[in-house]
This record gives C-alpha cells, sequence and structure tokens, in this order.
C-alpha cells in the first residue's frame, strides 16, 4: 500500500508542476498586471488540485509558479517568497474542506446544494488566505502592495468560483470513477455562461477603453467586480434550480417508496387478526424504513392444520424488501402444496439460493399446528427460538437446536421439532427487532422485558400491542433501526 | 484502510489470503469487505477474528459470498478466532460448522 502510494504522489507532483507551467506561461505576457504578475487562469490550479491531492499538489503548483517566475526574470529571493504564499494558498481549501467533510463518502463531489456554497465559501477563503498572504510577502519590494493584495483577491476568487467547479468534477470522475451527476452537469454548464458572460464584459471595457489603460489596476479591478458580481447572480440561480430539480426527485422516489410499501404491505395476510373457535392469532410487521425485510404469514393447509411463519431477511431497506417478497411466495407455494415440513423448508431453501449472487438468505421460524391434537411440528431455520406461555401463566423461552437459515448454502436438510400445545397456551414468535431495540443509552430490550409481557398477557391481541408499544417507550427518542415483527397465537382447542 | 469501524488488513501466506479483521463487520462496512473480497484473485480465503468484535446479519451475508466464491473455484474459505458473541450468531443461523476450518 505505502509502496504504491509513494510514486503516486511524485506523479502527482511532477504533473501539476508541469500544467502549471504550461499552463501559466502564455498568460504571462498576454494580460500582464503590476511589472511581475497578470491575470491567469491557472490561478484555479493550486487550490483545488490541493484540496484533492494535498501536499504534492500544492508543491507541484508552487513549483511551477516558481519556474514560471524564474523565467520571467524575478529575483530570486522573491521567487523563495512567493512559493511560501502559494503553499498557504494550497493547503486553506485542503485544511478547511478536510475538517468538515471528514467522513463524507464522496468527499469531492458536489452534488448538493451545501456542498456547492462550501465549495465556493473554501475558494473565497483561500483566496482571501492568499491575498492576506501576499500583501505581507509584497510589502517588502512595492509600495502599493494592498492594491495588489486586492487585485488578488478578486482575481484569484472570480478563477476559483468559475473554473474550480468543472476542475473539481473533473479531477473526481478521472480519480475516484465518480459519475457526473445531474446538479454537476448544471454546474459546467453554469461555468460557460460564466465564461461567456465575462468574455462579453471584457470585451465592452475592451470598447470603451483602449488597451494602455486596461493595464491600469482601476479599469482592471473594475471588469472584476462585473465579473464576480456576474459570477455570484450565475450560481445563485443555478442553486435555485439545483434545489428545484433534487427536491422534485426526491419526491419522486418518495411517492415510488410508498407505493412499494403499500405492496408489501398487502402481500401479507390482509386480516392480521385471524380466529376460529380452535385458535385465535394476532400478528404485525412495522419496518424501520419505508420497506422492510421482515415478515409474517399464516395459513390453513387443510381445514385442520394451520401454517404460520414469522421471518428475518438479511439487510434492510429497498434491498431486503425485494429478497423479502421472493422469500414469501416461495415458502408460501411449498407450504400449500401440502408436503412434509422438513420438505418444505428444504425446497424453499434450494429454490432461495438459486440465482442469488448477493447471497441474501431469510432465517425462518415455521410451524404448523394440528388444531385437532395441539400437536405443534416445527422448523427453526437460523431464527430466535420462540416463547411459550402455558395456560397457568408460565413463560419460557423454548431453545431447540436450529437449522441453518434459507438461501445460504444449497443440500441442506431441515430438522423439525414437535412440542404439544394444549388449551389456553399461547404461542409467541418474533424478529430480533423486538429483542435487540436499543433505547438511548444503547441497552438492548432483551428477552426478560419480552417474556414479562408475554407472561402478563392472554390474549394475543393485546399481547402483540402491548409488545409494540413497550418497544416503542423503550427506544423513545432513538431512530428505529430494524423491523420489529411478531406474532402471537393461542390455541383454544 | 479503515471504514467505518472496520479495518481489514491483508496478507499473503502461500496459496492463502488471510484478511486480518478489526470492529464490526455492519450494513456499512460490509461494503468495503465485499469490495476486498472481489478482489482476491486465489480461491483459498481466511479471516482472521482475533480482534472482530461483532457481526450483523450482513457480515453473515458477506461470509456466504466468501463461502460459495471460494467453494465454486475448488478451495475453502473459514474464519479463524471468533469470539463468543459471533459463534453465538453463526450457531444461531446454523452456520458455524460450515465457518469453522
Amino acid at each position: 500500500m505505502k509502496l504504491k502510494k509513494m510514486p503516486f504522489s511524485i506523479l502527482v507532483f511532477a504533473v501539476s508542476a508541469i500544467l502549471f507551467f504550461i499552463f501559466t506561461i502564455p498568460f504571462r505576457n498576454l494580460l500582464p498586471v503590476f511589472e511581475f504578475s497578470e491575470i491567469r487562469p491557472s490561478a484555479v490550479m493550486n487550490p483545488v488540485l490541493g484540496m484533492f491531492f494535498g501536499l504534492p499538489g500544492v508543491l507541484g503548483c508552487a513549483l511551477g509558479n516558481l519556474a514560471v517566475d524564474y523565467v520571467s526574470g524575478v529575483d530570486i529571493l522573491q521567487c523563495l517568497i512567493y512559493v511560501l504564499t502559494q503553499i498557504v494558498y494550497g493547503m486553506a481549501p485542503r485544511l478547511i474542506w478536510n475538517r468538515i467533510y471528514k467522513d463524507a463518502e464522496d468527499k469531492y463531489s458536489v452534488e448538493s446544494m451545501p456542498k456547492i456554497l462550501m465549495f465556493c465559501l473554501t475558494m473565497i477563503a483561500s483566496s482571501l488566505a492568499y491575498a492576506v498572504s501576499a500583501v505581507v510577502a509584497t510589502s517588502f519590494f512595492i509600495e502599493n502592495s494592498l492594491s495588489f493584495g486586492f487585485f488578488c483577491f478578486i482575481n484569484d476568487s472570480a478563477i476559483n468560483l468559475t473554473l474550480g467547479f468543472p476542475l473539481l468534477i473533473l479531477l473526481n470522475k478521472i480519480f475516484n470513477k465518480s459519475k457526473i451527476s445531474k446538479s454537476e452537469k448544471l454546474l459546467i454548464i453554469t461555468t460557460g455562461v460564466e465564461l461567456f458572460g465575462i468574455g462579453v464584459i471584457a470585451v465592452c471595457f475592451k470598447m470603451f477603453t483602449d488597451y494602455e489603460s486596461l493595464l491600469q489596476v482601476e479599469a482592471i479591478d473594475r471588469i472584476y467586480v462585473f465579473s464576480l458580481i456576474y459570477i455570484a447572480e450565475i450560481i445563485m440561480a443555478a442553486l435555485v434550480f439545483i434545489g428545484f430539480s433534487i427536491r422534485k426527485e426526491l419526491e419522486e422516489k418518495n411517492h415510488d417508496l410508498q407505493i412499494a410499501s403499500s405492496i408489501q404491505i398487502s402481500m401479507l395476510p390482509e386480516c392480521a387478526n385471524e380466529s376460529d373457535s380452535r385458535f385465535s392469532l394476532y400478528a404485525s410487521m412495522t419496518p424501520a424504513k419505508e420497506v422492510g425485510g421482515d415478515f409474517y404469514d399464516h395459513f390453513m393447509i387443510d381445514e385442520n392444520h394451520l401454517a404460520f411463519t414469522v421471518a428475518d431477511v438479511s439487510g434492510k431497506g429497498m434491498p431486503a424488501a425485494l429478497f423479502m417478497m421472493r422469500a414469501v411466495s416461495t415458502l408460501r407455494g411449498f407450504a400449500q402444496s401440502g408436503m412434509e415440513i422438513e420438505e418444505i423448508l428444504k425446497r424453499t431453501n434450494q429454490s432461495l439460493c438459486l440465482y442469488n449472487a448477493d447471497k441474501y438468505f431469510v432465517t425462518v421460524w415455521f410451524g404448523i399446528l394440528d388444531l385437532e391434537s395441539g400437536n405443534l411440528q416445527y422448523v427453526n431455520a437460523g431464527h430466535n427460538p420462540y416463547v411459550l406461555r402455558k395456560v397457568n401463566g408460565n413463560t419460557n423461552i423454548i431453545k431447540a437446536k436450529s437449522s441453518m437459515l434459507l438461501g445460504g448454502l444449497d443440500c441442506v436438510n431441515y430438522r423439525a421439532n414437535t412440542d404439544r400445545l394444549e388449551k389456553g397456551d399461547i404461542l409467541y414468535i418474533y424478529t430480533d427487532g423486538v429483542t435487540e431495540a436499543r433505547n438511548k443509552s444503547g441497552e438492548m430490550f432483551m428477552n426478560e422485558r419480552m417474556c414479562s409481557i408475554v407472561k402478563s398477557n392472554s390474549s394475543p391481541e393485546k399481547l402483540c400491542n402491548e409488545m409494540l408499544d413497550k418497544v416503542n417507550e423503550f427506544c423513545s427518542g432513538v431512530e428505529q433501526f430494524d423491523d420489529i415483527t411478531m406474532l402471537a397465537l393461542k390455541y383454544n382447542g | 484502510m479503515e471504514i467505518n469501524g472496520l479495518k481489514i488488513e491483508k496478507e499473503t501466506k502461500g496459496e492463502e489470503t488471510v484478511f486480518h479483521l478489526k470492529g464490526e463487520i455492519n450494513n456499512l462496512t460490509a461494503r468495503s469487505l465485499d469490495a476486498e473480497l472481489a478482489a482476491v484473485s486465489g480461491n483459498k480465503l481466511v479471516f482472521e477474528c482475533k480482534n472482530l468484535d461483532y457481526i450483523t446479519s450482513s457480515g453473515i451475508r458477506v461470509m456466504l459470498v466468501a463461502k460459495k466464491e471460494m467453494s465454486s473455484k475448488g478451495g475453502y474459505f473459514y474464519a479463524t478466532d471468533m469470539n463468543d458473541a459471533i459463534k453465538e450468531i453463526l450457531d444461531t443461523v446454523g452456520l458455524l460448522n460450515e465457518f469453522s476450518k
């Protein structure tokens, strides 16, 4: 890693220096200001390369600048002092940007309004830092160093605000393979408009003043002041437009999510509260985001056998939700065909392992209750153990050896466990969204709290509602992190 | 490299690639691990988990991908030195044996 990095920073250093030299020299005699400076679009390279590459970029530009000064016959001592001002100029934006966007994922993309504004401010700040250091440095050599500093400030800010965006977007595209977003495209267009506008302003000035007086500081200052006002207006207009399109995009996405959410909810049994004389059942699924990866299901296999399940897909949000849709249909399909419980799980697993390159998986607690006898058969495929509340109120977590989750590895055999429910017993299954819900101090809800709520309820509906209330109360003030799903079944004999 | 609390150090021991993992594998850090995994060219991979504190379901998913990738190339994948919390998670989902040596 380190060996690889070394030549890269030297490369950045060398290329920055050469490019800086190449882009500065033509402007040296074209648009001179004072006797030792000139209007130079390459002024944008130092802060932007500095921000992007750090010290190698800054030193490269400083060296390029030194070379330009030297071949133009500037005194060598002066040249060296300017190197220091160039380092201040290039490192200032780096320090600001890294402090603000330390943990940002794609930190050099300017796709959002706050980032665009922050980039403008950073560019203005680095121009100011340079101007101040230039005033100090030139005060040893010239009398009107303050006026020179002012010129530097407006020169650099105008150029940085105009050319900074396309240069940064280009660098980010080349070195971070970042995609150019809609708002970045708009910024590039904005730059084009600005350059055209500045050209018009410059031509107008040239028409009304002769070339000699253009060389005078006042005239050039005036061009810049006009240009800066113009740039500010264009950037503001672009920001308003970008903000508008971002909002529209978000609204569209939100709308799509709402529809996805209702499709998902309608996939689960419509009536969560199902009962006949032999049992009563209640279930709920509360996704952390609009859509979730948990599901519950229950249906009659034949007139005496009730199938019921709670499951949890890995991950969350849209990817989990898509896999959940697949898992719920597959499991329901095999279960309704009337095969043995081990076979249902085995087939579902094989099916979910196919065409599953990203290895999404689902943990499932699946049970079939014989409503005549109270005999329960269940398979725990990598899921949380169930809670059993006996009719006398005794409540226990029933731990049995669990089998492998579904969708992970094929060729797995699933082993069924058995239990027997008596009249009045309540069986409670859930996802880890219940037990691992966290409160403000990071504590988890845990099995004990869950069991005491199961113990104190003899109606499935009340049980589930109280559990959800208690979990929400426990986590109040903390954003819900995981989907919360549960199913309670009471056997009435 | 360290992103969002997972440090991945790679080492090549003969034909084996070893990832020394430190921190936790969660929804966010799994992405960087996925990327490192895709860059493994051999068919023998080991996760050394002595300093790995915790894994979520995303961590299990990455391990499944690793297992499948290596097996399909005729090699193997396993994890070593897992702490009790991680072992318990893998045991619950029935994968502890699959991911042990």
